[in-house]
Protein backbone atom coordinates (compact mmCIF):
# COMPACT_ATOMS: atom_id res chain seq x y z
CA UNK A 1 0.00 0.00 0.00
CA UNK A 2 1.21 3.47 -0.74
CA UNK A 3 1.45 6.14 1.93
CA UNK A 4 -1.52 7.85 0.38
CA UNK A 5 -3.62 4.69 0.52
CA UNK A 6 -2.74 4.10 4.14
CA UNK A 7 -3.65 7.69 5.07
CA UNK A 8 -6.90 7.38 3.14
CA UNK A 9 -7.72 4.15 4.91
CA UNK A 10 -6.98 5.81 8.26
CA UNK A 11 -8.87 8.96 7.33
CA UNK A 12 -11.78 8.27 9.71
CA UNK A 13 -9.27 7.98 12.58
CA UNK A 14 -7.50 11.19 11.51
CA UNK A 15 -10.76 13.10 11.21
CA UNK A 16 -12.01 11.71 14.51
CA UNK A 17 -8.78 12.76 16.21
CA UNK A 18 -8.99 16.30 14.84
CA UNK A 19 -12.68 16.51 15.73
CA UNK A 20 -12.00 15.32 19.27
CA UNK A 21 -9.17 17.84 19.70
CA UNK A 22 -11.15 20.77 18.38
CA UNK A 23 -14.24 19.99 20.43
CA UNK A 24 -12.08 19.48 23.52
CA UNK A 25 -10.40 22.86 22.96
CA UNK A 26 -13.77 24.53 22.54
CA UNK A 27 -14.93 23.22 25.91
CA UNK A 28 -11.57 24.00 27.48
CA UNK A 29 -12.00 27.60 26.37
CA UNK A 30 -15.36 27.70 28.12
CA UNK A 31 -14.30 25.82 31.26
CA UNK A 32 -10.57 26.37 31.53
CA UNK A 33 -10.56 30.13 30.91
CA UNK A 34 -12.71 31.07 33.93
CA UNK A 35 -10.66 28.65 36.03
CA UNK A 36 -7.42 30.28 34.84
CA UNK A 37 -8.89 33.70 35.71
CA UNK A 38 -9.94 32.45 39.13
CA UNK A 39 -6.54 30.94 39.89
CA UNK A 40 -4.72 34.03 38.60
CA UNK A 41 -6.76 36.57 40.56
CA UNK A 42 -8.01 34.88 43.71
CA UNK A 43 -5.13 33.53 45.70
CA UNK A 44 -6.30 31.57 48.73
CA UNK A 45 -5.80 28.14 50.27
CA UNK A 46 -8.82 26.64 48.58
CA UNK A 47 -7.74 27.83 45.15
CA UNK A 48 -4.23 26.55 45.73
CA UNK A 49 -5.84 23.21 46.47
CA UNK A 50 -7.88 23.49 43.26
CA UNK A 51 -4.71 24.34 41.37
CA UNK A 52 -3.07 21.12 42.55
CA UNK A 53 -6.17 19.10 41.62
CA UNK A 54 -6.23 20.57 38.11
CA UNK A 55 -2.54 19.79 37.68
CA UNK A 56 -2.96 16.12 38.66
CA UNK A 57 -3.31 14.90 35.05
CA UNK A 58 0.25 16.13 34.49
CA UNK A 59 1.73 13.82 37.11
CA UNK A 60 -0.59 10.85 37.40
CA UNK A 61 -0.29 7.89 35.05
CA UNK A 62 -3.12 8.12 32.57
CA UNK A 63 -4.31 4.72 33.76
CA UNK A 64 -5.24 6.15 37.16
CA UNK A 65 -7.41 8.86 35.63
CA UNK A 66 -8.75 6.44 33.05
CA UNK A 67 -9.70 3.96 35.75
CA UNK A 68 -11.57 6.51 37.86
CA UNK A 69 -13.28 7.98 34.83
CA UNK A 70 -14.53 4.50 33.94
CA UNK A 71 -15.80 4.14 37.50
CA UNK A 72 -17.59 7.50 37.32
CA UNK A 73 -18.97 6.79 33.86
CA UNK A 74 -20.69 3.67 35.21
CA UNK A 75 -24.46 3.95 34.69
CA UNK A 76 -24.96 3.37 38.44
CA UNK A 77 -23.24 6.64 39.35
CA UNK A 78 -24.92 10.05 39.36
CA UNK A 79 -22.90 11.17 36.33
CA UNK A 80 -23.66 7.96 34.46
CA UNK A 81 -27.37 8.14 35.31
CA UNK A 82 -27.54 11.78 34.34
CA UNK A 83 -25.91 11.12 31.00
CA UNK A 84 -28.21 8.22 30.20
CA UNK A 85 -31.15 10.43 31.10
CA UNK A 86 -29.79 13.09 28.76
CA UNK A 87 -28.78 11.01 25.75
CA UNK A 88 -30.10 7.51 26.29
CA UNK A 89 -26.63 5.95 26.15
CA UNK A 90 -23.82 5.40 28.57
CA UNK A 91 -20.64 7.48 28.65
CA UNK A 92 -17.94 4.83 28.50
CA UNK A 93 -16.84 3.76 25.00
CA UNK A 94 -18.62 6.69 23.31
CA UNK A 95 -17.29 9.79 21.61
CA UNK A 96 -18.96 11.97 24.27
CA UNK A 97 -17.17 10.05 26.99
CA UNK A 98 -13.93 10.58 25.13
CA UNK A 99 -14.55 14.32 24.93
CA UNK A 100 -15.23 14.47 28.67
CA UNK A 101 -12.08 12.49 29.42
CA UNK A 102 -10.02 14.67 27.06
CA UNK A 103 -11.27 17.83 28.74
CA UNK A 104 -10.17 16.48 32.10
CA UNK A 105 -6.71 15.31 31.10
CA UNK A 106 -5.97 18.37 28.96
CA UNK A 107 -7.19 20.83 31.61
CA UNK A 108 -3.72 21.63 33.00
CA UNK A 109 -2.45 22.20 29.47
CA UNK A 110 -5.11 24.86 29.03
CA UNK A 111 -5.05 26.42 32.50
CA UNK A 112 -1.34 26.77 33.18
CA UNK A 113 -0.10 28.75 30.16
CA UNK A 114 -3.18 30.94 30.29
CA UNK A 115 -2.95 31.49 34.04
CA UNK A 116 0.71 32.50 33.69
CA UNK A 117 -0.19 34.87 30.93
CA UNK A 118 -3.09 36.42 32.88
CA UNK A 119 -0.90 36.83 35.95
CA UNK A 120 1.44 38.96 33.85
CA UNK A 121 -1.33 41.48 33.15
CA UNK A 122 -0.71 44.35 35.57
CA UNK A 123 -3.47 44.31 38.18
CA UNK A 124 -3.04 48.05 38.54
CA UNK A 125 -3.99 48.44 34.89
CA UNK A 126 -7.18 46.52 35.56
CA UNK A 127 -7.82 48.78 38.55
CA UNK A 128 -7.37 51.83 36.35
CA UNK A 129 -9.76 50.43 33.74
CA UNK A 130 -12.33 49.65 36.43
CA UNK A 131 -12.06 53.23 37.58
CA UNK A 132 -12.71 54.35 34.00
CA UNK A 133 -16.01 52.49 34.16
CA UNK A 134 -15.12 49.18 32.52
CA UNK A 135 -17.29 46.27 33.58
CA UNK A 136 -15.76 42.86 34.29
CA UNK A 137 -16.73 41.56 30.87
CA UNK A 138 -15.29 44.62 29.16
CA UNK A 139 -12.04 44.10 31.07
CA UNK A 140 -11.94 40.46 29.95
CA UNK A 141 -12.71 41.07 26.29
CA UNK A 142 -10.98 44.41 25.77
CA UNK A 143 -7.97 44.15 28.08
CA UNK A 144 -7.17 40.59 29.16
CA UNK A 145 -8.03 38.82 25.91
CA UNK A 146 -5.90 41.04 23.66
CA UNK A 147 -3.06 41.15 26.19
CA UNK A 148 -3.08 37.36 26.62
CA UNK A 149 -3.25 36.46 22.93
CA UNK A 150 -0.03 34.47 23.23
CA UNK A 151 -1.29 32.72 26.34
CA UNK A 152 -4.50 31.69 24.61
CA UNK A 153 -2.62 30.50 21.55
CA UNK A 154 -0.18 28.50 23.67
CA UNK A 155 -3.05 26.98 25.65
CA UNK A 156 -4.91 26.13 22.48
CA UNK A 157 -1.98 24.55 20.69
CA UNK A 158 -0.76 22.61 23.73
CA UNK A 159 -4.23 21.27 24.56
CA UNK A 160 -4.88 20.48 20.92
CA UNK A 161 -1.57 18.65 20.51
CA UNK A 162 -1.89 16.89 23.83
CA UNK A 163 -5.38 15.62 22.99
CA UNK A 164 -4.04 14.28 19.72
CA UNK A 165 -1.17 12.57 21.52
CA UNK A 166 -3.01 11.04 24.48
CA UNK A 167 -3.20 7.26 24.50
CA UNK A 168 -3.71 5.66 27.90
CA UNK A 169 -6.93 7.34 28.94
CA UNK A 170 -8.37 7.11 25.44
CA UNK A 171 -7.77 3.38 25.39
CA UNK A 172 -9.31 2.84 28.81
CA UNK A 173 -12.31 5.14 28.42
CA UNK A 174 -12.97 4.94 24.70
CA UNK A 175 -11.73 1.57 23.61
CA UNK A 176 -11.29 0.99 19.91
CA UNK A 177 -14.59 1.53 18.11
CA UNK A 178 -14.16 2.51 14.50
CA UNK A 179 -15.49 5.99 13.72
CA UNK A 180 -16.51 6.43 17.38
CA UNK A 181 -13.45 6.21 19.57
CA UNK A 182 -10.66 4.89 17.37
CA UNK A 183 -8.33 7.89 17.29
CA UNK A 184 -4.84 7.98 15.73
CA UNK A 185 -2.89 6.90 18.79
CA UNK A 186 -5.17 3.87 19.21
CA UNK A 187 -4.91 3.11 15.55
CA UNK A 188 -1.11 3.02 15.73
CA UNK A 189 -1.27 0.70 18.74
CA UNK A 190 -3.76 -1.50 16.93
CA UNK A 191 -1.59 -1.68 13.82
CA UNK A 192 1.44 -2.66 15.88
CA UNK A 193 -0.59 -5.35 17.65
CA UNK A 194 -1.58 -6.74 14.25
CA UNK A 195 2.03 -6.50 13.07
CA UNK A 196 1.14 -4.11 10.23
CA UNK A 197 4.27 -2.06 10.87
CA UNK A 198 4.01 -0.17 7.60
CA UNK A 199 0.73 1.43 8.64
CA UNK A 200 2.12 2.16 12.11
CA UNK A 201 5.15 3.80 10.48
CA UNK A 202 3.09 6.08 8.27
CA UNK A 203 0.78 7.15 11.08
CA UNK A 204 3.61 7.65 13.56
CA UNK A 205 5.57 9.71 11.09
CA UNK A 206 2.46 11.71 10.35
CA UNK A 207 2.06 12.44 14.08
CA UNK A 208 5.73 13.34 14.46
CA UNK A 209 5.59 15.78 11.57
CA UNK A 210 2.32 17.25 12.74
CA UNK A 211 3.51 17.69 16.33
CA UNK A 212 6.83 19.19 15.25
CA UNK A 213 4.98 21.69 13.13
CA UNK A 214 2.64 22.59 15.97
CA UNK A 215 5.45 23.03 18.49
CA UNK A 216 7.49 25.03 16.01
CA UNK A 217 4.55 27.38 15.58
CA UNK A 218 4.34 27.99 19.33
CA UNK A 219 8.03 28.56 19.77
CA UNK A 220 8.07 30.80 16.77
CA UNK A 221 5.20 32.90 18.04
CA UNK A 222 6.47 33.07 21.58
CA UNK A 223 9.86 34.07 20.26
CA UNK A 224 12.12 31.92 22.36
CA UNK A 225 9.87 32.42 25.39
CA UNK A 226 9.18 29.27 27.34
CA UNK A 227 6.08 27.40 26.29
CA UNK A 228 4.38 28.79 29.33
CA UNK A 229 4.27 25.72 31.53
CA UNK A 230 5.35 26.26 35.08
CA UNK A 231 8.65 24.59 35.80
CA UNK B 1 -22.39 74.06 45.40
CA UNK B 2 -20.88 70.64 45.01
CA UNK B 3 -19.68 68.87 48.09
CA UNK B 4 -17.94 65.61 48.77
CA UNK B 5 -17.76 64.01 52.19
CA UNK B 6 -15.28 61.29 52.88
CA UNK B 7 -14.99 59.20 56.04
CA UNK B 8 -12.41 56.44 56.33
CA UNK B 9 -11.82 54.34 59.43
CA UNK B 10 -10.09 51.13 60.36
CA UNK B 11 -6.70 49.48 60.28
CA UNK B 12 -4.73 48.72 57.18
CA UNK B 13 -1.07 47.80 56.67
CA UNK B 14 -0.12 48.68 60.26
CA UNK B 15 -1.74 52.12 60.08
CA UNK B 16 -4.82 53.14 61.97
CA UNK B 17 -6.93 55.33 59.72
CA UNK B 18 -9.13 58.15 60.89
CA UNK B 19 -9.89 60.39 57.96
CA UNK B 20 -12.88 62.67 57.82
CA UNK B 21 -13.02 65.52 55.37
CA UNK B 22 -15.46 67.62 53.44
CA UNK B 23 -14.09 68.63 50.06
CA UNK B 24 -15.39 71.84 48.56
CA UNK B 25 -15.31 72.60 44.87
CA UNK B 26 -11.75 73.90 44.93
CA UNK B 27 -8.43 72.16 44.58
CA UNK B 28 -7.25 70.29 47.65
CA UNK B 29 -3.79 68.86 48.18
CA UNK B 30 -3.15 65.83 50.34
CA UNK B 31 0.31 66.00 51.85
CA UNK B 32 2.19 63.51 53.92
CA UNK B 33 5.38 61.55 54.32
CA UNK B 34 5.96 58.34 52.42
CA UNK B 35 3.95 55.65 54.19
CA UNK B 36 1.51 58.08 55.76
CA UNK B 37 -1.37 56.35 53.96
CA UNK B 38 -2.03 58.76 51.10
CA UNK B 39 -2.42 56.12 48.41
CA UNK B 40 -4.59 54.02 50.72
CA UNK B 41 -6.90 57.02 51.06
CA UNK B 42 -7.08 57.21 47.26
CA UNK B 43 -7.83 53.47 47.03
CA UNK B 44 -10.53 53.80 49.69
CA UNK B 45 -12.25 56.75 48.04
CA UNK B 46 -12.19 55.04 44.65
CA UNK B 47 -13.49 51.80 46.20
CA UNK B 48 -10.54 49.47 45.68
CA UNK B 49 -9.67 49.11 49.33
CA UNK B 50 -12.28 46.88 50.95
CA UNK B 51 -10.53 46.39 54.27
CA UNK B 52 -11.11 49.89 55.54
CA UNK B 53 -14.55 51.16 56.38
CA UNK B 54 -15.30 54.08 54.15
CA UNK B 55 -18.27 56.24 53.38
CA UNK B 56 -17.99 58.53 50.37
CA UNK B 57 -20.81 60.97 49.76
CA UNK B 58 -20.65 62.69 46.40
CA UNK B 59 -23.37 65.29 46.06
CA UNK B 60 -25.75 63.03 47.98
CA UNK B 61 -24.69 59.85 46.20
CA UNK B 62 -23.48 57.62 49.03
CA UNK B 63 -20.93 54.82 48.59
CA UNK B 64 -20.45 52.66 51.66
CA UNK B 65 -17.64 50.11 51.69
CA UNK B 66 -19.89 47.73 53.65
CA UNK B 67 -22.63 47.80 51.05
CA UNK B 68 -21.45 45.97 47.94
CA UNK B 69 -21.73 48.12 44.87
CA UNK B 70 -20.06 48.28 41.52
CA UNK B 71 -16.80 50.17 41.87
CA UNK B 72 -16.77 51.02 38.17
CA UNK B 73 -19.91 53.13 38.58
CA UNK B 74 -18.44 55.49 41.18
CA UNK B 75 -18.38 58.97 39.66
CA UNK B 76 -14.71 59.43 40.54
CA UNK B 77 -11.80 59.58 38.15
CA UNK B 78 -8.40 58.65 39.47
CA UNK B 79 -5.01 59.24 37.97
CA UNK B 80 -2.88 56.57 39.60
CA UNK B 81 0.70 57.32 40.44
CA UNK B 82 2.22 54.80 38.03
CA UNK B 83 1.10 55.32 34.48
CA UNK B 84 -1.24 52.50 33.63
CA UNK B 85 -1.88 52.94 29.93
CA UNK B 86 -3.40 50.08 27.97
CA UNK B 87 -0.39 48.68 26.06
CA UNK B 88 -2.22 47.40 22.98
CA UNK B 89 -4.05 50.65 22.34
CA UNK B 90 -2.48 53.80 20.98
CA UNK B 91 -2.79 57.13 22.76
CA UNK B 92 -5.97 58.08 20.96
CA UNK B 93 -7.60 54.71 21.67
CA UNK B 94 -6.56 54.92 25.31
CA UNK B 95 -8.30 58.27 25.66
CA UNK B 96 -11.36 57.12 23.71
CA UNK B 97 -11.57 54.01 25.89
CA UNK B 98 -11.87 56.16 29.02
CA UNK B 99 -14.35 58.42 27.30
CA UNK B 100 -16.52 55.52 26.14
CA UNK B 101 -16.38 53.38 29.29
CA UNK B 102 -17.14 56.21 31.69
CA UNK B 103 -20.44 56.93 29.99
CA UNK B 104 -22.12 54.47 32.36
CA UNK B 105 -21.12 56.54 35.38
CA UNK B 106 -23.94 58.64 36.74
CA UNK B 107 -22.61 62.13 37.26
CA UNK B 108 -23.97 65.60 37.77
CA UNK B 109 -21.00 67.22 36.16
CA UNK B 110 -20.61 68.22 32.58
CA UNK B 111 -18.18 66.20 30.51
CA UNK B 112 -14.94 68.01 29.93
CA UNK B 113 -13.89 69.11 26.50
CA UNK B 114 -11.38 66.40 25.64
CA UNK B 115 -10.33 68.04 22.36
CA UNK B 116 -9.32 71.11 24.34
CA UNK B 117 -7.43 69.03 26.91
CA UNK B 118 -5.55 67.18 24.16
CA UNK B 119 -4.69 70.52 22.59
CA UNK B 120 -3.54 72.13 25.84
CA UNK B 121 -1.42 69.20 26.93
CA UNK B 122 0.25 68.98 23.53
CA UNK B 123 -0.67 65.33 23.08
CA UNK B 124 -1.90 65.79 19.53
CA UNK B 125 1.47 65.05 17.96
CA UNK B 126 1.69 61.55 19.44
CA UNK B 127 -1.96 60.49 19.33
CA UNK B 128 -1.12 57.55 17.07
CA UNK B 129 1.83 56.28 19.09
CA UNK B 130 1.66 53.30 21.41
CA UNK B 131 2.52 53.60 25.13
CA UNK B 132 5.88 51.85 24.76
CA UNK B 133 6.94 54.47 22.21
CA UNK B 134 6.42 57.34 24.66
CA UNK B 135 8.77 58.94 27.17
CA UNK B 136 7.90 58.97 30.86
CA UNK B 137 6.68 62.55 30.70
CA UNK B 138 4.56 61.91 27.61
CA UNK B 139 2.98 58.89 29.28
CA UNK B 140 2.13 61.01 32.28
CA UNK B 141 0.47 63.64 30.08
CA UNK B 142 -1.58 60.95 28.34
CA UNK B 143 -2.49 59.43 31.70
CA UNK B 144 -3.65 62.84 32.89
CA UNK B 145 -5.63 63.43 29.71
CA UNK B 146 -7.25 60.01 30.02
CA UNK B 147 -8.15 60.69 33.66
CA UNK B 148 -9.75 63.99 32.72
CA UNK B 149 -11.67 62.25 29.93
CA UNK B 150 -13.42 60.07 32.51
CA UNK B 151 -16.86 61.44 33.25
CA UNK B 152 -16.83 62.18 36.97
CA UNK B 153 -17.80 64.39 39.88
CA UNK B 154 -14.46 64.13 41.67
CA UNK B 155 -10.98 64.08 40.18
CA UNK B 156 -8.14 62.52 42.17
CA UNK B 157 -4.57 62.91 40.91
CA UNK B 158 -1.81 60.94 42.63
CA UNK B 159 1.53 62.69 41.98
CA UNK B 160 0.37 63.91 38.57
CA UNK B 161 3.46 65.87 37.64
CA UNK B 162 6.34 63.78 38.95
CA UNK B 163 7.88 63.08 35.51
CA UNK B 164 7.17 66.42 33.87
CA UNK B 165 9.58 69.23 33.06
CA UNK B 166 8.94 72.78 34.27
CA UNK B 167 7.24 73.87 31.06
CA UNK B 168 4.81 70.96 31.08
CA UNK B 169 4.19 71.37 34.79
CA UNK B 170 3.10 74.95 34.22
CA UNK B 171 0.77 73.82 31.41
CA UNK B 172 -0.78 71.13 33.58
CA UNK B 173 -1.18 73.45 36.53
CA UNK B 174 -3.00 76.11 34.57
CA UNK B 175 -5.17 73.49 32.84
CA UNK B 176 -6.20 72.00 36.18
CA UNK B 177 -6.96 75.42 37.55
CA UNK B 178 -9.01 76.23 34.48
CA UNK B 179 -10.96 72.96 34.62
CA UNK B 180 -11.61 73.36 38.30
CA UNK B 181 -12.90 76.87 37.84
CA UNK B 182 -14.98 76.22 34.75
CA UNK B 183 -16.60 72.91 35.66
CA UNK B 184 -16.48 73.24 39.46
CA UNK B 185 -15.37 69.63 39.79
CA UNK B 186 -13.46 69.21 43.05
CA UNK B 187 -9.88 68.08 42.51
CA UNK B 188 -7.73 66.24 45.03
CA UNK B 189 -4.01 66.23 44.30
CA UNK B 190 -1.46 64.12 46.08
CA UNK B 191 1.89 65.77 45.90
CA UNK B 192 5.22 66.25 47.60
CA UNK B 193 6.26 69.34 45.71
CA UNK B 194 5.90 72.66 47.52
CA UNK B 195 5.94 74.53 44.22
CA UNK B 196 3.00 72.52 42.90
CA UNK B 197 1.03 72.97 46.10
CA UNK B 198 1.72 76.66 46.26
CA UNK B 199 0.60 77.30 42.74
CA UNK B 200 -2.58 75.39 42.65
CA UNK B 201 -4.08 74.46 45.99
CA UNK B 202 -6.93 76.19 47.68
CA UNK B 203 -6.89 73.79 50.59
CA UNK B 204 -4.29 71.51 52.09
CA UNK B 205 -4.69 68.38 54.18
CA UNK B 206 -1.69 67.07 56.06
CA UNK B 207 -1.80 63.35 56.73
CA UNK B 208 0.30 61.43 59.20
CA UNK B 209 -0.08 57.73 59.96
CA UNK B 210 -3.56 57.63 58.46
CA UNK B 211 -4.83 60.63 60.39
CA UNK B 212 -5.39 64.24 59.42
CA UNK B 213 -3.07 66.34 61.53
CA UNK B 214 -4.19 69.63 60.11
CA UNK B 215 -6.16 70.98 57.21
CA UNK B 216 -7.32 74.33 55.96
CA UNK B 217 -6.68 77.13 53.54
CA UNK B 218 -3.29 77.04 51.89
CA UNK B 219 -2.11 80.40 53.25
CA UNK B 220 -2.79 79.27 56.83
CA UNK B 221 -1.31 75.81 56.43
CA UNK B 222 1.92 77.29 55.11
CA UNK B 223 2.42 78.97 58.47
CA UNK B 224 1.79 75.88 60.56
CA UNK B 225 4.44 73.73 62.13
CA UNK B 226 3.00 70.50 60.66
CA UNK B 227 3.83 71.90 57.26
CA UNK B 228 7.38 72.74 58.20
CA UNK B 229 7.66 69.28 59.74
CA UNK B 230 7.19 67.85 56.28
CA UNK B 231 9.17 70.30 54.22
CA UNK B 232 11.71 71.50 56.73
CA UNK B 233 12.69 74.99 57.73
CA UNK B 234 14.37 75.61 54.43
CA UNK B 235 11.07 75.66 52.64
CA UNK B 236 9.09 77.58 55.22
CA UNK B 237 7.43 80.36 53.30
CA UNK B 238 4.23 82.29 52.71
CA UNK B 239 1.86 82.49 49.82
CA UNK B 240 0.50 85.90 48.96
CA UNK B 241 -2.29 86.55 46.54
CA UNK B 242 -2.61 89.77 44.62
CA UNK B 243 -4.01 91.43 41.53
CA UNK B 244 -1.94 92.66 38.60
CA UNK B 245 -2.47 96.38 38.11
CA UNK B 246 0.40 97.55 35.96
CA UNK B 247 2.97 96.22 33.55
CA UNK B 248 6.15 97.78 32.33
CA UNK B 249 7.61 96.04 29.33
CA UNK B 250 10.73 98.21 29.05
CA UNK B 251 11.78 97.33 32.61
CA UNK B 252 10.25 93.87 32.24
CA UNK B 253 8.30 93.99 35.48
CA UNK B 254 4.75 93.26 36.60
CA UNK B 255 3.27 95.31 39.42
CA UNK B 256 0.79 93.62 41.70
CA UNK B 257 -1.32 94.80 44.61
CA UNK B 258 -1.26 92.55 47.68
CA UNK B 259 -3.65 93.63 50.45
CA UNK B 260 -3.09 97.25 49.53
CA UNK B 261 0.67 97.02 49.03
CA UNK B 262 2.46 97.42 45.76
CA UNK B 263 4.83 94.59 44.90
CA UNK B 264 7.26 94.48 42.00
CA UNK B 265 7.46 91.15 40.29
CA UNK B 266 10.35 90.62 37.87
CA UNK B 267 9.14 89.32 34.53
CA UNK B 268 5.97 89.41 32.48
CA UNK B 269 3.04 87.52 33.93
CA UNK B 270 -0.61 87.23 32.93
CA UNK B 271 -2.82 90.22 32.15
CA UNK B 272 -3.78 93.34 34.06
CA UNK B 273 -6.68 92.64 36.43
CA UNK B 274 -5.87 88.96 36.81
CA UNK B 275 -5.14 87.30 40.14
CA UNK B 276 -1.66 86.04 40.83
CA UNK B 277 0.00 84.08 43.60
CA UNK B 278 3.57 84.40 44.76
CA UNK B 279 5.60 82.50 47.29
CA UNK B 280 8.24 84.10 49.43
CA UNK B 281 10.58 82.09 51.59
CA UNK B 282 10.51 83.10 55.24
CA UNK B 283 14.30 83.43 55.40
CA UNK B 284 14.42 85.98 52.56
CA UNK B 285 12.50 88.70 54.38
CA UNK B 286 13.98 91.53 56.42
CA UNK B 287 12.21 93.54 59.10
CA UNK B 288 12.71 97.01 60.45
CA UNK B 289 10.97 99.20 63.02
CA UNK B 290 11.42 102.38 61.05
CA UNK B 291 12.36 103.06 57.51
CA UNK B 292 14.49 105.64 55.77
CA UNK B 293 13.24 107.41 52.71
CA UNK B 294 15.55 105.85 50.11
CA UNK B 295 14.35 102.33 49.84
CA UNK B 296 16.79 99.48 50.23
CA UNK B 297 14.52 97.04 48.46
CA UNK B 298 11.77 97.23 45.88
CA UNK B 299 9.12 95.84 48.13
CA UNK B 300 8.14 97.39 51.42
CA UNK B 301 5.13 96.30 53.37
CA UNK B 302 3.82 97.26 56.75
CA UNK B 303 2.16 94.94 59.18
CA UNK B 304 1.31 93.83 62.65
CA UNK B 305 3.25 91.19 64.59
CA UNK B 306 0.68 88.50 65.37
CA UNK B 307 2.88 85.84 66.83
CA UNK B 308 6.50 85.26 67.73
CA UNK B 309 7.83 81.79 68.38
CA UNK B 310 11.41 80.97 69.13
CA UNK B 311 12.75 77.66 67.95
CA UNK B 312 14.03 75.57 70.82
CA UNK B 313 17.33 74.31 69.53
CA UNK B 314 18.28 76.87 66.90
CA UNK B 315 19.30 80.50 66.68
CA UNK B 316 16.07 81.37 64.87
CA UNK B 317 12.66 82.74 65.63
CA UNK B 318 9.56 82.77 63.48
CA UNK B 319 7.27 85.73 63.20
CA UNK B 320 3.79 85.80 61.76
CA UNK B 321 2.89 89.22 60.42
CA UNK B 322 -0.59 90.31 59.39
CA UNK B 323 -0.68 92.73 56.49
CA UNK B 324 -3.63 94.70 55.13
CA UNK B 325 -6.84 95.88 56.76
CA UNK B 326 -9.66 94.03 58.47
CA UNK B 327 -11.42 93.27 55.17
CA UNK B 328 -8.41 92.33 53.10
CA UNK B 329 -5.55 90.81 55.02
CA UNK B 330 -2.95 88.12 54.59
CA UNK B 331 -0.29 86.52 56.72
CA UNK B 332 3.42 86.48 56.17
CA UNK B 333 5.94 84.17 57.75
CA UNK B 334 9.38 85.55 58.57
CA UNK B 335 12.40 83.72 59.93
CA UNK B 336 15.12 85.75 61.60
CA UNK B 337 17.74 85.14 64.25
CA UNK B 338 16.85 85.59 67.91
CA UNK B 339 19.80 87.95 68.06
CA UNK B 340 18.24 90.27 65.47
CA UNK B 341 14.85 90.06 67.17
CA UNK B 342 16.35 91.17 70.46
CA UNK B 343 18.35 93.92 68.80
CA UNK B 344 15.24 95.31 67.15
CA UNK B 345 13.18 94.83 70.33
CA UNK B 346 10.24 93.48 68.38
CA UNK B 347 7.29 92.33 70.48
CA UNK B 348 3.88 90.91 69.72
CA UNK B 349 1.40 93.52 68.33
CA UNK B 350 4.23 95.81 67.21
CA UNK B 351 3.94 97.52 63.86
CA UNK B 352 6.89 96.73 61.68
CA UNK B 353 8.18 97.23 58.16
CA UNK B 354 8.76 94.21 55.99
CA UNK B 355 11.36 94.37 53.25
CA UNK B 356 12.29 91.95 50.55
CA UNK B 357 13.98 92.05 47.19
CA UNK B 358 12.12 91.12 44.05
CA UNK B 359 14.67 88.38 43.49
CA UNK B 360 13.25 86.58 46.53
CA UNK B 361 10.21 85.33 44.67
CA UNK B 362 10.25 81.70 43.84
CA UNK B 363 9.99 81.86 40.07
CA UNK B 364 8.46 78.44 39.86
CA UNK B 365 5.77 79.41 42.30
CA UNK B 366 4.32 82.36 40.46
CA UNK B 367 0.96 81.64 38.95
Amino acid sequence: MTVFEILTAELPAIILTLKLSLITCFFLFLIGTPLALLLAYKKNKFNTFLESIFTLPLVLPSTVIGFYLLVFFNPDTILGKFFILLTGEQLAFTFQGLVLASIIYSLPFWIQPLQNSIEKVDKRLIQACTNMGSSKSSIFFEIILPMCKKGFLTSFILSFAHTIGEFGIVLMVGGNIDGQTRVLSISIYDNVEQLSYQNAHVLSLFLILFSTFVLFVIYFINNKNAIGLKS
Amino acid sequence: MKSINVEINGNFSSLSFDFKHKFDSGITTLLGHIGSGKSTIVDSISGFNRQLKSIVNINGNVFDSHIPSKINLRPISVMFQDTRLIPHMNVKENILFALKKSKIKKTNSESLDVEHIIQSLGIKEFLNKFPDQLSGGQKQLVNLCRTLAIKSDFIILDEPMSSLDIKNKATVLSLLKEINKKFEIPILIISHSVEEIAQISDNVIILEEGKIVTCGKLSQIFLEKEFTNIFGKFESSSILEGVIFEKNSSLNITKILISGFEIILPGDFKKIGEKIRVRIRARDILISKNINSDSITENQLFGNVEKIKGEDDTAFSELIIKIGNSQDFQFLLIRITKYQLEKLKVKKDDKIYILFKSTSFDRQAII
